[in-house]
């Protein structure tokens, strides 16, 4: 019993390390549906809707296209309703939705749509559930474009 | 009823010293981890069940030392038998949320691996330091993982010396618990490879052992307070009944002899029933020695009461033990 179990404790840190080295090697975090590779090489573009309710303060537009220009990704954009861009989410047929959401009061309303995390005051984009590499591309460019403009004028 | 302060030996009174030392840390760090989980845990559906984990893993070490608290009190008018069965009654109490919260998780963890939730888990910044939060959490689970199997073992030898089922179960938990941080690490690495499945996956696994535990908690808590006969930690049946009866069976005025007992707490309180032999005369240091002699098999037999009575009454009233 003893025997098993100490057997039993290195399996399970034997599969962590391969698991762990697997995930430094690949750089993780990956997509669950390959978003941002496939982008890249541009196999499929990244689609992005937006309401046309401006945000006061900023242009969520052009932040989100700088973020496309940057990666040279090929977009598509889809001027939608605020229920059309949610059900849009929920299928999985949006990478982006900018709808001037901000965080707390949108995470409450919407509890089953994922945001990015706040880039400007409370301000959050809609993303695409699962595509952790994208998502965390998209944070890292919001928070860097961000930090030279911190009054939110772009 | 003995004071309590017969129940312990001077060995024993020190070892409860230390092990309600190690409770306060065990607690503290308790808590440093679920501050710490509930910071870096996201959306990931095994990082929230392992955070719920580790919050009900405090309720043993928290009953423990209410226990103990209630230990210093004599029993009342009121309250003849003292308040043992305090212990017991937390336990039942926070097994059973044990279990119910298992259930719960576990429907919530199957319902998002049937609809294909993908957990979302995107940048952090801590300490100035911008990282995937799956790295944050895999350092806060690391934090998991080690301290709770030092602190288990340094509670499993207070809970043999001391005979307590709760601080026994809190150490077995705490060794337990390297197991869940490991679970929730296979589905944070999982979602990093973009294996969304992985997270559900693992917080099943977590769930059935929140289940598991919960199940054999209530199972044991639910026995104690019926009054079945007492149990060793490891929760096998102890042979301290037939030790009692082979006492009494030896002497000389004693024909027939029946012997229950039953555990309230960490003491065990005995009930003979005797059918002395036709020759015998009542003296008050027979009785006082009988009961003696039992109370010198074990410490942990705090009581006895020793019935006299008639081969009739025996056969016909006491004839299920």
């Amino acid at each position: 019993m003893k025997k098993a179990g100490i057997l039993g404790i290195l399996a399970g840190i034997l599969v962590f390390l391969i698991l762990l080295v697997l995930s430094l090697v690949l750089d993780a975090p990956l997509d669950a549906n390959k978003t941002f590779i496939k982008a890249k090489q541009k196999e499929s573009p990244i689609v992005i809707g937006y309401t046309p309710v401006k945000c006061k303060h900023l242009n969520e537009i052009s932040l989100i296209k700088k973020f496309i220009k940057k990666n040279n990704f090929k977009a598509i954009w889809k001027e939608v309703s605020l229920h059309e861009g949610l059900d849009l989410l929920s299928d999985k047929k949006l990478h982006i939705f900018s709808g001037c959401f901000q965080s707390g009061r949108s995470e409450n309303y919407y509890r089953n749509i994922i945001f990015s995390r706040p880039y400007y005051k409370k301000y959050v984009l809609a993303v695409m559930p699962g595509e952790n590499r994208f998502i965390t591309h998209l944070e890292k460019f919001l928070k860097k474009e961000m930090s030279n403009h911190p009054k939110g004028q772009l | 009823m003995k004071s309590p302060d017969l129940e312990f030996s001077k060995k024993q009174k020190q070892c409860l010293k230390y092990v309600t030392k190690i409770q306060y840390i065990s607690l503290a760090y308790t808590a440093s981890m679920v501050i710490l989980m509930y910071l870096v845990m996201g959306n990931s559906q095994a990082m929230k069940t392992s955070w719920v984990e580790d919050m009900l893993s405090a309720i043993p070490g928290l009953t423990f030392l209410t226990v103990c608290k209630f230990k210093d009190i004599s029993p009342t008018k009121r309250f003849p038998y003292g308040f043992h069965r305090i212990g017991s009654l937390g336990f039942l109490l926070s097994s059973v949320t044990l279990l119910g919260l298992g259930l719960y998780l576990f429907v919530s963890a199957v319902s998002k691996l049937i609809s294909q939730e993908h957990p979302t888990i995107g940048m952090m910044t801590l300490f100035g330091i911008d990282l995937w939060q799956g790295w944050w959490m895999l350092m806060v689970l690391v934090w998991g993982a080690v301290p709770p199997l030092i602190l288990g073992y340094l509670k499993l030898k207070p809970a043999q010396i001391l005979h307590d089922k709760i601080l026994f179960t809190d150490s077995k938990m705490n060794k337990a618990d390297w197991m869940t941080s490991l679970a929730t690490a296979f589905g944070v690495l999982g979602v990093g490879l973009g294996l969304w499945w992985m997270d559900a996956v693992a917080a099943i696994f977590i769930t059935l052992d929140i289940i598991y535990d919960g199940f054999k908690y209530s199972r044991d808590a639910c026995t104690d307070l019926m009054n079945r006969s007492p149990k060793n930690l490891e929760g096998k049946y102890i042979d301290l009944p037939e030790k009692c009866h082979d006492i009494l069976k030896k002497l000389p005025w004693v024909k027939t002899a029946r012997v229950r007992m039953y555990e309230l707490g960490h003491i065990i309180y005995v009930e003979a029933f005797v059918v002395p032999t036709e020759e015998f005369v009542y003296k008050q240091e027979l009785i006082s020695k009988a009961r003696k002699e039992i109370l010198k098999i074990d410490w942990k037999i705090h009581d006895v009461s020793l019935t006299l009575l008639s081969e009739k009454e025996l056969g016909s009233e006491f004839s299920y033990f």
